[in-house]
């Protein structure tokens, strides 16, 4: 569990006027959730993130935690620095003070849990290509083994190849008992993979909630699969297309009307 | 250490020092620091003193933001001080002399930095050395140089913080264990610097090339014109140099 209670933050500034860049916010997040995280360029979304993990402290307020967090920054292939994959793998777990042998057992398991096989081990991370270097940073975090682990826009230029494993990864992490919170500005990868959605507006927390519910109730969070239902129903179909929030509902929706006249 | 660098980075203001011309500035850089290696007296490190605190004073940038960024430098000189003290006979005096004439260079280049935008800098460098391109110097190069430079400080010490947090993220601890540790622990930050370091040099040198960077003589959006101000601030600057150099003949 991991709780905020009317955090906010600003960064210090050199005298001039101090902006808060997270403004009282509270919400709190259940073991083994699933939850999006998303707002505009600027709303917070990295702060928080930073807030969550440990990595900033809050100016004020109050952050809960039960267990572990561990946090994937955006672009976090520019941590890699070791000669050797698993090296660089093993960092973070040598580091929380696990004997060689174990450090190297983890390591291992994290690689082939994102997906790199053995083949993999002994190359230099500095030389793969972008996707293999997301996914050994990657691996490097998931090595932390942690209970909660954050994730800042993991999607952001990958391929849509990589983009569909990366997400099964993340529901893998999830039904394997981990919290998974993730970054995205990407309101389509959150209402197809989270649970629940935190959307910041100006490092305020505008609406929290069932992705399902909250997603209808914003004109700026409208899903692909929204759009198309609104074009539809414009078109003069009887479809409600607040409820077409992911593919899956719109193609209910359709298969339903379609049983219905058929 | 890297979480406030504020060592050359521009500090926008509207003051006299800021609207100066940046050759006029670059000269009274050069010459203040002149003065500072003439000068091995007190009292002329203590007139060169209350130039550049004049100097601070005429830019409005606030002294707390200059000393911030200093701090680290700040430390270095004063293990070199205590050194100085304990090695050298006589040392406590030299050391304390030293030691200030040091903090007059830092403090006089980096008013240039904060006054003065990369860009300007780089002009007046062109501008005030184009004379050297007659003798094959390639100015407009190595201005270039410079200003990218200058730009780079605040991006790379970005860069160093988002790599710093992501190995805290990982458990790297800067503080704990010995030196060996430690020196792990750094490698940790600057192989992934250099790594982007270097990659940001070549894209930026494949999107300068890209946009005919080097393919005949740039013309300039703002050329730089002398001001009535300018003549004023030589004035003054031949004058400090003249005092500096008159003290150090008379031995005061
Ligand atoms: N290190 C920093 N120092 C000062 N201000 C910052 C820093 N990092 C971010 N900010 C400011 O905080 C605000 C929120 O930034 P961020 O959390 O990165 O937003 P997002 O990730 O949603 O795009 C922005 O206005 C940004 O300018
Ligand atoms: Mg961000």
């Amino acid at each position: 569990m991991i709780e905020l209670r009317n955090v906010s933050f600003s960064y210090p500034s050199d005298g001039r006027q101090q902006v808060k860049v997270i403004d009282d916010v509270s919400f709190s997040i259940q073991d083994n959730g699933f939850v999006g995280i998303t707002g505009k360029i600027g709303s917070g979304k990295t702060t928080l993130c930073k807030l969550l993990c440990g990595l900033l402290k809050p100016s004020s307020g109050q952050i809960l935690k039960e267990g572990r967090v561990a946090l994937a920054m955006q672009f976090p292939e520019s941590q890699i620095f070791e000669n050797t994959v698993l090296k660089d793998v093993m960092f973070g777990p040598l580091n929380m003070g696990l004997p060689e042998e174990q450090a190297r057992s983890v390591a291992e398991k994290s690689l082939e849990s994102v997906g790199l096989d053995g083949s993999f081990f002994d190359r230099n991370p500095l030389r793969l290509s972008g996707g293999e270097k997301r996914r050994v940073a990657l691996a490097g975090v998931l090595a932390l083994n942690a209970d909660i682990y954050v994730f800042d826009e993991p999607a952001t230029g990958l391929d849509s190849r990589w983009h569909d494993s990366l997400f099964e990864l993340l529901h893998r992490l999830n039904d394997s008992g981990k919290t998974v919170i993730i970054v995205s500005h990407s309101i389509d990868d959150i209402a197809e993979n989270c649970r629940t959605l935190v959307y910041l507006e100006d490092g305020k927390v505008a609406d929290f909630g069932n992705t399902a519910d909250v997603i209808p109730r914003h004109r700026s969070l409208e899903t692909r699969a929204m759009g198309f239902a609104r074009r539809l129903a414009s078109e003069g179909m009887e479809i409600d297309y607040t409820k077409a929030v992911t593919r899956k509902d719109l193609a209910d929706l359709i298969a339903s009307r379609i049983q219905f006249q058929g | 250490m890297i979480r406030d660098v504020t060592l050359g980075r521009y500090y926008r203001q509207d003051s006299f020092v800021h609207t100066l011309d940046p050759r006029t500035k670059l000269c009274g850089v050069a010459f203040l620091i002149a003065g500072i290696f003439i000068s091995s007296s007190v009292i002329s490190c203590i007139f060169t003193m209350l130039c550049i605190a004049a100097l601070v004073w005429l830019s409005r940038v606030p002294l707390r933001y200059m000393v911030k960024g200093l701090l680290p430098i700040f430390v270095f000189l004063a293990v070199v001080a205590v050194l100085n003290i304990i090695l050298v006979p006589n040392g406590v005096f030299r050391a304390i002399l030293i030691s200030l004439r040091v903090v007059e260079v830092i403090f006089a280049s980096n008013l240039l930095c904060l006054s003065t935008r990369p860009r300007e800098i780089s002009n007046g460098v062109e501008t005030g050395f184009s004379w050297m391109r007659h003798l094959k110097v390639p100015v407009h190069d190595l201005a270039t140089i410079v200003s990218i430079a200058f730009t780079f400080i605040p991006i790379l010490a970005e860069e160093a913080r988002r790599i710093l947090d992501a190995q805290t993220s990982r458990g790297l601890d800067m503080r704990k264990g010995g030196l060996v540790k430690k020196t792990k622990a750094s490698v940790s930050v600057i192989i992934p610097m250099f790594v982007s370091a270097i990659e940001r040099a070549e894209n930026l040198a494949v999107a300068m090339e890209s946009r005919l960077y080097g393919c005949g003589e740039p013309t300039r959006l703002h050329p730089l014109k002398y001001s009535y101000d300018d003549a004023a601030a030589y004035v003054c600057i031949f004058t400090y140099l003249l005092v500096v150099i008159l003290m150090k003949v008379g031995r005061l």
